[in-house]
C-alpha cells in the first residue's frame, strides 16, 4: 500500500470561454480554483458571443465574485512536476515565479480568432472588414441602408458551424439595417443544433448564399470592390461590385498550446488542439490522469459543448479529489532496484507521465500508472513487472494455451484486452469459426507484449504467433499498437535473415465489436500457414 | 439510504449514464423497450482503415460490457414505463413492453458480442446455447425513484417516405443503417440482390434531413462523417471500388477535419446534387438520376446505393412527453430549461442525456451522459 496526499486545488489553464465555465463549473464543486489567464484580463470568444449573448454577463460576474476562484492575469506556466493528486506547478505571474501544488489540472486555452484577409490578397481597410468590424458598426446601428456587403469563408480550409453561426447572425443585423448581404463559400456548415433554421431565416430575410468550388477573385479598383466567383449550383461565373468585404474569422488552436502539451506531456492533434485525436478520451482526458482538456483546447466546438466539457471536467475532478487529503492505494507496478541500472527507458516510453526520478531512482506513480506494461516490455533489464499481469502470469497463461493444444498448425494471439481479447470472446460466443489450433493469451495492451513472449511461443511448439492490437490511433495507451507493430517489424527482418520465414509473426489490428472482421483475418493466417 | 435513479434507454446515453451513476454509488434502474441492450450504436461498424477514424462504434460495446456486469444496475429489458407520478420522489409504474419485435431482426441488432443479453424465439435456428426466450422478458413493476435521466434516443428517417428513393422496392437500395450492419456482420461490401462484391457504390446525403417538405429542419450531424468514413473504409478494403457521394453541403468529420476530407477527396467522387430518381436496372443494377450544373438530366449506374438517412425525434417523444410531464419542442425534440444547462429538463430531477433532445453522434452522447449525470447528483445533493 502507498499512501498519497490529495491537495484539492485545481487549476485551470486560459482565461476565454472554457476556462471561465470550467472554473464556475469547478468551483460549483467546491474546489478551490486558480484561474490563468496569460493575457490581461478574462473574457469571451467573439465567436461565441453571438451565440449566447445575455447569458455570459451573469456568469463572468459570478465567476469574478466568486471567493473560491482566484484569477491569476500575466501568468504562464514554466514548468509542471508530480502526478495526479500533487502537481507542482511553477507559475510565472507577472515576472515573479512561485511553485503551487494543485490536485488536477484543467487545459481550457482559448481560440485565437484570425481574419482570413491574406487568403484573398487583402489588407484591413475602411471597406474590407473582419467579423469584428461588421459587429462594431452593427452596436453602432451604422446606416448601411443599400450597401452591399460580401462575406467570405475560408476556401483554403474547411469553415465550421461556429463561424457559420456568427457569420448568418452578423448578415442577418446587417439585412434588419437594409444593406444587401451575400455569402460565399465552399460548403454550407449546418451541423449544429439551430442552424439549419438560422440558414433558412437568413434566406428569407434576402441573404444571398452562393455556393463556390473556387476561391472568388477579389478585385480592387479605388474604392470598387470586384468579386467574380463561379456559383457551383447554377455553373455560371457572377460578378458582384461590393461596398464591402468581410472576411472569416479562422478558429484556431491557442498558439501556447505546443508548448504546453510538452510541459504538462500530454498528447495534441494534427490541428495544434490538446488531446489526441482518440475517441479512447472522450470526453475531457488526455493521456495522463489529473489532466484534462476542455472546449476551446480540444477543437472547434458549438458553445453547447463546451459547457457539457467544462461540467464532465468538473465531474472528474471530483471523482479523483474527492474530499481530498490521505489516500491509501494499493501497488500495482513494482522495480526491481537491483536489476535497474537507470537508463531510462521506462521514463521515455511511458505514455501516461507516471514515471519520474529522484535522484537515481525511478519511481513509477501506481496511482498515475494506467497499466498498460509498455515500460515493462521495453525494460532492456526486465526490472519493472505489473502486479495484475507479471511476466509469470503471462507465461503461464502460453504454457496453458501450449500444452492443452493438440491441433497443428497451432497459433499463439496475444490479444489485447481492450479489443482483440474481446473479439475473439464475441467470436466464440457467436460460433464464428476461430480455427481450433488458434489460442489467446490475454494481456493488457498490445504494448506489454515481450519480443521474449514471441520467441518463447515459437520455441515451445507454436507455428506462429499474433498480436492482437487496436488500431493505430485507438491505443488506450496511445502507442501501444505502434511498439507492438516495432517489435514485429524487427523480429520479421530478423526471421528473414536467418531464413525462418518472416509470416511467422504478425499484427493484427482490430476492433472490439468486429468478431467477424478478426474470425476473417486469423482465417486467412491459417491459410498462408498450411500452405 | 442509497439514492436510485431511473435510466430510460438503454442505447450508448443510457448506457453511459447507467454506468456513470453506479460508479457514483448510485443504484441504477435501467429500463429498455426493446429486447437488447445498445440501441442502434450497437449495430455500428468499426470503420477503421488502416487507423482508426474515430467512430467511436468501439466504446458502445465496451460501455454494454461494463453495463452487464455491474450489480449495482438492474435492467428491464422489454419493459417500458406507464405511469409517473412525482410526490418528491417518482413513483413509477413499468409495463411489458408491447412494442412489436420481428425477431430475426432482434438477432441482428442484438448486442451479440461479450456477454450479452441473448433472446430469441425457440423456432430460431442457430439460437445460442444460453439464450432466453423472448416471450419471458419484461416485467410489470413498481418502482420508486429519486430521479430520471431520459435517454430514449431518436429514430433514424423511414426512406419509405420517399418513394423516388425505391428503398424496399429494389434490392441494391439501402440504408446507412443496412450498410453498418452489413460491414459489422460480414466486414465485406455486398450486393444484397446477388451476395457479389460491390464495385460501384453510391452514397446519398440528406435522406430525410434538412427537409421543409419532411418538417425535419435540422442538419443530423452524422451522416457526412459516417457515410464519408464508410466510403473510406470500402476504398480501404477493395481500393478499385468507384465510389461516389451526392451531397448538398459537406459537413465536418471529427477533429482533424481538414486533413481527413482532403484525403478522401482525392478519392471519392463528390457531386454536388440531390438525385431527383433513382430507378432499377437490368441485372439489379441501380440508376441514378441528378441533373448537372446545366440542368442537364444525366444518371449514373452504381451496383450499391446507400441512402444516409438522418436522424429525427423518437417516435415514442410524445407519448413519453406525456407520461412524465414534459414538453417537447415543435421539432420533436426535448428541450433543456437552460440554455446554461443542456441536462435539465422542464420538471425538476428529469434530466435529458443523449439525441433526446438532438442529433448527437456517439462521442457527444457518451459527454452528454457524463454531464446528465453530474447534474442528476447535484440534483441529489452530492454522494460524499
Amino acid at each position: 500500500m502507498i499512501d498519497l496526499n490529495i491537495n484539492t486545488k485545481v487549476l485551470v489553464i486560459g482565461g476565454g470561454t472554457s476556462g471561465i465555465f470550467s472554473a464556475y463549473k469547478v468551483a460549483k464543486q467546491g474546489y478551490p480554483v486558480w484561474l490563468l489567464d496569460q493575457n490581461q484580463g478574462i473574457g469571451f470568444e467573439p465567436c461565441y458571443t453571438a451565440e449566447v449573448e445575455g447569458y455570459f454577463d451573469d456568469v463572468l460576474a459570478e465567476v469574478k465574485r466568486d471567493g473560491n476562484i482566484k484569477i491569476v492575469e500575466n501568468s504562464r506556466i514554466k514548468r509542471v512536476k508530480g502526478t495526479a493528486g500533487d502537481y507542482k506547478v511553477l507559475i510565472d505571474i507577472e515576472g515573479k515565479s512561485v511553485e503551487v501544488s494543485f490536485g488536477a489540472i484543467i487545459a481550457a486555452t482559448p481560440y485565437e480568432l484570425k481574419p482570413i484577409f491574406e487568403e484573398f490578397g487583402l489588407t484591413p481597410s475602411s471597406n474590407i472588414f473582419s467579423l469584428g468590424d461588421v459587429e462594431k458598426l452593427l452596436n453602432e446601428s451604422s446606416d448601411v441602408s443599400g450597401k452591399i456587403f460580401v462575406f467570405l469563408t475560408t476556401f483554403e480550409g474547411e469553415s465550421n458551424p461556429v463561424s457559420f453561426r456568427r457569420i448568418l447572425k452578423d448578415a442577418i443585423g446587417l439585412r434588419n439595417l437594409n444593406a444587401r448581404v451575400y455569402i460565399i463559400t465552399k460548403n454550407v456548415k449546418a451541423a449544429s443544433s439551430g442552424l439549419e433554421k438560422l440558414i433558412l431565416q437568413a434566406k428569407e430575410k434576402g441573404v444571398f448564399i452562393i455556393k463556390s468550388e473556387d476561391k472568388p477573385q477579389v478585385d480592387l479598383d479605388g474604392s470598387d470592390i470586384n468579386i467574380s466567383v463561379t456559383d457551383t449550383i447554377v455553373g455560371e461565373k457572377i460578378k458582384i461590385l461590393s461596398d464591402v468585404v468581410v472576411v472569416e474569422d479562422k478558429i484556431c488552436s491557442n498558439s501556447a498550446n505546443q508548448e504546453l502539451a510538452s510541459l504538462l506531456k500530454i498528447h495534441s492533434d494534427l490541428c495544434g488542439f490538446l488531446q489526441a485525436n482518440n475517441v479512447r478520451r472522450v470526453p475531457v482526458f488526455t493521456n495522463r490522469k489529473g489532466i484534462f482538456v476542455v472546449g476551446s483546447a480540444v477543437g472547434i466546438k458549438p458553445f453547447y459543448y463546451v459547457l457539457l466539457d467544462a461540467t464532465n471536467a468538473a465531474f472528474e475532478v471530483e471523482a479523483l479529489l474527492g474530499n481530498g487529503g490521505k489516500k491509501r492505494i494499493e501497488e500495482t507496478i513494482s522495480i526491481d532496484r537491483d536489476k535497474c541500472v537507470r537508463c531510462l527507458t521506462c521514463y521515455r516510453v511511458c505514455p501516461h507521465g507516471a514515471i519520474s526520478w529522484c535522484k537515481d531512482r525511478i519511481i513509477i506513480s501506481s496511482f498515475a500508472c494506467e497499466g498498460c506494461g509498455i515500460c515493462a516490455a521495453e525494460c532492456p533489464m526486465n526490472a519493472i513487472q505489473l502486479k495484475q499481469y507479471s511476466d509469470d502470469d503471462i507465461k503461464k497463461q502460453l504454457y496453458e494455451a501450449i500444452s492443452f493444444t493438440k491441433e497443428k498448425p497451432l497459433v499463439i494471439g496475444f490479444c489485447c484486452q481492450n479489443s482483440a481479447y474481446e473479439a475473439t470472446k464475441g467470436a466464440e460466443k457467436l460460433g464464428l469459426g476461430l480455427p481450433d489450433g488458434f489460442k489467446v493469451v490475454k494481456v493488457p495492451c498490445a504494448g506489454k507484449v515481450d519480443v521474449d513472449y514471441l520467441l518463447e511461443a515459437l520455441v515451445k511448439g507454436a507455428d506462429a504467433v499474433v498480436i492482437g492490437a487496436c488500431h493505430n490511433g485507438n491505443c488506450k495507451s496511445e502507442k501501444g499498437n505502434i511498439f507492438a507493430g516495432y517489435r514485429v517489424e524487427n523480429l520479421k527482418k530478423l526471421f528473414d535473415d536467418i531464413g525462418v520465414g518472416s509470416d511467422k509473426v504478425e499484427v493484427v489490428n482490430v476492433a472490439s465489436n468486429m468478431s467477424m472482421d478478426f474470425v476473417l483475418k486469423i482465417n486467412e493466417m491459417f491459410q498462408r500457414i498450411e500452405r | 439510504m442509497k439514492k436510485r435513479v431511473l435510466v430510460l434507454g438503454g442505447g450508448i446515453a443510457g448506457l453511459s449514464a447507467a454506468f456513470e451513476l453506479s460508479k457514483r454509488g448510485i443504484e441504477v434502474d435501467l429500463v429498455e423497450k426493446s429486447c437488447y441492450l445498445g440501441g442502434l450504436a450497437i449495430g455500428f461498424t468499426c470503420k477503421a482503415t488502416n487507423k482508426c477514424q474515430q467512430c467511436g462504434a468501439c466504446l458502445v460495446e465496451e460501455t454494454l460490457r461494463d453495463v452487464v456486469r455491474d450489480p449495482n444496475i438492474n435492467i428491464y429489458l422489454k419493459t417500458e414505463v406507464e405511469e409517473v407520478k412525482k410526490n418528491g420522489k417518482f413513483k413509477v409504474k413499468l409495463k411489458k413492453s408491447s412494442a412489436q419485435m420481428a425477431y430475426s431482426k432482434v438477432l441482428k441488432g442484438f448486442s451479440k458480442y461479450n456477454e450479452p443479453y441473448f433472446v430469441s424465439m425457440t423456432h430460431e435456428r442457430d439460437v445460442p446455447k444460453d439464450a432466453v426466450n423472448i416471450e419471458n422478458l419484461g416485467v410489470n413493476a413498481h418502482i420508486e425513484v429519486d430521479a430520471i435521466i431520459l435517454a430514449t434516443g431518436f429514430s433514424p428517417f423511414n426512406p419509405i417516405l420517399r418513394p423516388t428513393y425505391g428503398y424496399t422496392v429494389w434490392k441494391n437500395i439501402i440504408t446507412g443503417l443496412d450498410m453498418e450492419h452489413m460491414l459489422k456482420d460480414n466486414a465485406k461490401v455486398l450486393r444484397p440482390s446477388d451476395g457479389k462484391e460491390a464495385k460501384k457504390v453510391a452514397f446519398i446525403q440528406c435522406v430525410g434531413s434538412r427537409s421543409k417538405e419532411f418538417n425535419t429542419l435540422w442538419c443530423s450531424e452524422v451522416c457526412c462523417p459516417y457515410a464519408l468514413r464508410m466510403a473510406s473504409l470500402v476504398k480501404h478494403k477493395v481500393p478499385d471500388t468507384d465510389v461516389w457521394v451526392f451531397f448538398i453541403d459537406i459537413q465536418n468529420v471529427g477533429k482533424e477535419t481538414k486533413a481527413f476530407l482532403s484525403d478522401i477527396r482525392s478519392k471519392v467522387k463528390f457531386v454536388n446534387a440531390v438525385p431527383i430518381d433513382i430507378f432499377c436496372g437490368e441485372n439489379d443494377v441501380i440508376k441514378v438520376y441528378y441533373k448537372d450544373q446545366q440542368e442537364n438530366r444525366k444518371f449514373e449506374e452504381f451496383d450499391l446505393v446507400v441512402l444516409s438517412i438522418g436522424i429525427t425525434p423518437n417516435l415514442d417523444n410524445k407519448k413519453l412527453a406525456h407520461i412524465i410531464g414534459l414538453e417537447v419542442g415543435d421539432d420533436g425534440f426535448f428541450r433543456s430549461k437552460s440554455y446554461l444547462n443542456p441536462c435539465l429538463a422542464s420538471k425538476d430531477g428529469v434530466f435529458l442525456a443523449g439525441t433526446v433532445t438532438g442529433p448527437k453522434n456517439i462521442l457527444d452522447s457518451i459527454s452528454h451522459a457524463k454531464s446528465a449525470v453530474s447534474e442528476t447528483l447535484t440534483y441529489l445533493g452530492g454522494t460524499k
